[in-house]
């Protein structure tokens, strides 16, 4: 339950695709075709990963994204590291339990390496190639 | 030479291709998952290195001189211990850090160079049970911790 006030959204299916955008182009690594873990690692200023609901969305909040990797919401949580979804709105969602590397390097590793390995590459034609 | 007395290699945990570009002998062997074993391992990794400076200098996002240092002189001197024949799936740069990333289906190594002196460069090993980590450690990097670490990841189990 929130606070009086506070917006509750409802919890994402376990089925519910989610997007993360690629910053920069070396995000995504072209031989494997997957994004590189560095595209999971949490930076000081962020409280969780930031993921949109639709690739529409995404695009929006990320207008400079030079593409995007879809990851399905049952995956996530089924990371060996207890990862929970907080959905923030309509159309965000942020990954929390993941520490930045100078926290734990050893777990921000292993659930950025599992978080790659999980994402698929999501390819739209309005995005420079 | 190719590493043939590799586990790897000889459990046929690999699939061969070789061939003449420019003149120049290429012999490559990938190993299934993406990870790829080659005569010229540590040449291509400092090339990957100083290819990701040259690429993410642009956007300020290319890892520190410390840390490129830190690496080349860990891979030539765990090269001295025993010939590296893995090439990298990943070299990344993040916050001025450069990770380098061994990958094969079934275990995992990363060399971590800091962008600071003042930290030590470590190495992250783990071992997969499909996408999900069975096992990890980190230690901090030495020649022959990384060298160890270079041949623990060839093996099959």
């Amino acid at each position: 339950m929130g606070t009086p006030g506070e917006v509750v959204y409802p919890e994402l299916e376990s089925n519910a695709e989610v997007y993360r955008a690629y910053p920069f182009p070396d995000s995504f690594d072209n031989r494997s075709g997957k994004p590189k873990p560095k595209l999971f690692y949490r930076k000081t200023n962020e409280t969780g990963l930031s993921l949109g609901l639709s690739p529409a969305g995404t695009l929006l909040r990320y207008p400079g994204a030079v593409g995007m990797c879809r990851l399905i919401v049952r995956d996530i949580v089924d990371c060996p590291d207890p990862l929970h979804l907080v959905r923030d709105a309509v159309d965000h969602a942020e990954i929390r339990g993941v520490p930045t590397r100078d926290e734990d390097q050893e777990r921000a590793l292993r659930i950025a390496k599992y978080l790659a390995r999980i994402a698929e590459d999501w390819r739209d034609t309005r995005l420079p190639s | 030479m190719l590493a043939l007395n590799s586990p790897v290699i000889q459990q046929g945990f690999f699939y061969a291709g070789s061939g003449s570009v420019h003149g120049e002998f290429r012999a490559a062997c990938a190993i299934e998952g993406g990870a790829v074993i080659g005569p010229d391992s540590l040449i291509r990794t400092i090339r990957e290195i100083e290819k990701l400076n040259a690429d993410e200098s642009r956007s300020g996002g290319g890892p520190a001189v410390v840390a490129q240092d830190s690496a080349k002189r860990l891979l030539c001197e765990a090269q001295l211990d025993r010939p590296i024949y893995l090439i990298p799936s990943v070299v990344e740069a993040s916050e001025g850090d450069l990770l380098i990333h061994w990958d094969t289906p079934v275990k995992s190594v990363v060399l971590i160079c800091p962008a600071s002196a003042a930290k030590p460069a470590q190495i992250y090993r783990e071992v997969l049970d499909g996408k999900r980590a069975v096992h990890s450690e980190i230690m901090d990097a030495s020649p022959h911790a990384l060298s160890d670490a270079l041949a623990w990841v060839l093996r099959a189990r």
